[in-house]
């Protein structure tokens, strides 16, 4: 097995989850990586909690979904972590580090391809700003 | 003559190690253990300051730098040294050219003073490279000059469309001589003309050309002309302004300092004569006196050889790459007319995976935009693959690359 691509990231890479664009959104930003020109743009429908107190309302993603350009890093990356966040609270997200990303990847990231590897995340953080 | 390949390879240091196939060299060329020493030699030997100084080191310094400058004034047919402005790179040169034809007022008159009309508009190519072209477009916001470009022909430049744009308004024709994305080498001779007789000032960005294709200024006509010294085996952070002097003298610096003065009072200054007065601080002096070195070697092989030899592994390497499904060239085919850059895409991976998957075999290639954005618009791609060839690479390189494609393929299929 190929020691970065792996079977989880090239199946996430051929058959995206949460790929497309949604209709009823709260947030619309699109993330560029500088380095190589990718860019990825994330959809984000904010909502209620299924339980909780009246303070937590609105805080829950309750969708999500992205498109753009990218390689096979950049772009497993937003499916996996568009699986990942879709129904955490805003703060959850807020305290989603890169670790948490790589984790995802489950296989060392290259200094080269961080870029590729943070863009869906730090397109995301931007996006809770908005 | 016969291309003694391996004895051409043994120039380079970072050729030693087997397995190597370096094909970036439209990023950055190699450098031959020559311009090493040259340069070694100056920081461990005679590195002074250069010009006044009395000391034998600073003579020697002096002495050297200024024989580069000769040196690179003869790479390109220069009438003489004092056209020859030494910069930190095609960046600098593009940026300090512009500067200096705006401040200087002479983008109103065009480059000839006797056809007087309003000049309203600069053209360029969608071919160009960032440094040539994001100037050029401060430039036209800054003087409400308009930009137009002259648009891609297949990998080529639209001649007929140039006729067009490159009227009597035209200020100023930017254009590349080859390109760094599809090696294409553009007809300048025929845009000069064009704007010679509308009186327009004729910019040549010949960075990827440089080591490539024999550059003289005098057969192509134009009125400036700039590239890089680290393209052509000379070390990074040096390159060359060219400005025909008549035009040179017309000229006001844009950058101020020391050396570029002849006295300074109080109340002024007085500018140095050309070409230091557009060279304000101390130089890159290693640098120029390694790209002097650079050429010395660039044309002990000969630089048509040079493109010749190339053209042929350029050519070789498109024929190989596009029997490979889902591979396509976007590169001038007619390798004569290519300056050693294969740019392709594959349907079955992102620019990003190829080179990632190149690097584990040591294949070195280039994956983005190369700071060519508009021309990646143009041809309708994001991004693309590169494979750039020089003098020390070989047949065996291209065949590394294939190899190491099919296993992207496989991969990603």
């Amino acid at each position: 097995m190929d020691p970065l691509y792996q079977e989880h990231i090239l199946e996430h890479y051929r058959h995206p989850h949460n790929r497309g664009r949604l209709e009823d959104f709260d947030v619309k930003h699109k993330g560029v990586n500088v380095s190589c020109g990718d860019d990825l743009t994330l959809y984000l429908k904010w909502g209620l909690p299924a339980e909780g107190s009246a303070q937590e309302r609105g805080t829950v993603l309750k969708d999500i979904a992205f498109e753009g350009f990218g390689c096979a890093i950049s772009q497993s990356g937003a499916s996996m972590l568009s699986d990942k966040v879709k129904g955490m609270t805003k703060e959850a997200i807020r305290v989603f580090e890169p670790a948490d990303m790589y984790a995802l990847y489950g296989t060392t990231i290259s200094p080269a391809r961080e870029k590729c590897a943070l863009l869906a995340l730090h397109t995301l953080k931007e996006a809770l700003g908005k | 003559m016969t291309f003694d390949i391996q004895k051409i390879r043994n120039c380079f240091p970072q050729l030693k190690s087997d397995g190597y196939h370096y094909l970036d060299s439209a990023a950055t060329s190699l450098t031959p253990a020559k311009v090493i020493d040259a340069v070694d030699e100056y920081y461990r030997d005679y590195r002074a300051n250069v010009h006044r100084a009395l000391f034998s080191e600073a003579v020697t310094a002096t002495d050297k730098y200024e024989e580069a400058r000769r040196k690179a004034a003869q790479f390109i047919h220069a009438k003489s040294a004092e056209e020859i402005i030494i910069t930190s790179g095609a960046t600098e040169s593009s940026n300090i050219l512009v500067r200096t034809l705006e401040e200087s007022g002479v983008l109103k008159e065009g480059g000839d003073p006797t056809v007087m009309t309003e000049r309203a508009s600069i053209v360029t190519t969608e071919m160009e490279h960032h440094s040539a072209l994001v100037p050029l477009q401060q430039l036209a916001k800054r003087t409400k000059l308009e930009l137009k470009y002259i648009p891609l022909k297949d990998f080529g430049l639209d001649y007929a469309v140039a006729e067009k744009l490159i009227t009597e308004k035209t200020a100023l024709v930017s254009v590349i001589l080859a390109s760094n994305v599809t090696g294409t080498i553009n007809d300048v001779e025929k845009i000069a003309d064009m704007a010679h007789k509308v009186g327009a000032i004729v910019v040549v960005d010949a960075t990827a050309a440089a080591g490539h294709v024999p550059l003289d200024v005098r057969k192509l006509d134009v009125d400036a002309l700039y590239f890089s010294g680290h393209k052509m085996m000379a070390p990074t952070g040096v390159g060359i302004l060219w400005v025909k002097k008549p035009l040179l003298e017309k000229l006001e610096p844009s950058s101020f300092g020391g050396h570029m003065i002849s006295s300074v009072e109080k109340d002024g200054a007085e500018w140095a004569p050309i070409p230091e007065r557009f060279e304000a601080g101390t130089k890159n002096i290693g640098g120029m006196i390694g790209l002097g070195a650079a050429i010395d070697h660039l044309e002990e092989v000969g630089v048509e050889n040079i493109h010749e030899y190339v053209s042929e592994i350029a050519s070789y390497a498109m024929t190989k790459l596009e029997s490979i499904p889902g591979v396509s060239v976007l590169a001038e085919h007619d390798a004569k007319k290519n300056a050693g850059v294969v740019s392709f895409v594959c349907d079955f991976a992102h620019p990003h995976d190829v080179a990632e998957i190149l690097a584990r075999d040591r294949v070195a290639v280039r994956p983005g935009h190369h700071c060519a954005e508009v021309l990646h618009a143009a041809l309708e791609v994001k991004a693309t693959t590169r494979a750039s060839f020089h003098l020390y690479n070989t047949k065996e390189d291209v065949d590394a690359l294939v190899a190491s494609l099919e296993k992207a393929r496989a991969i990603f299929q």
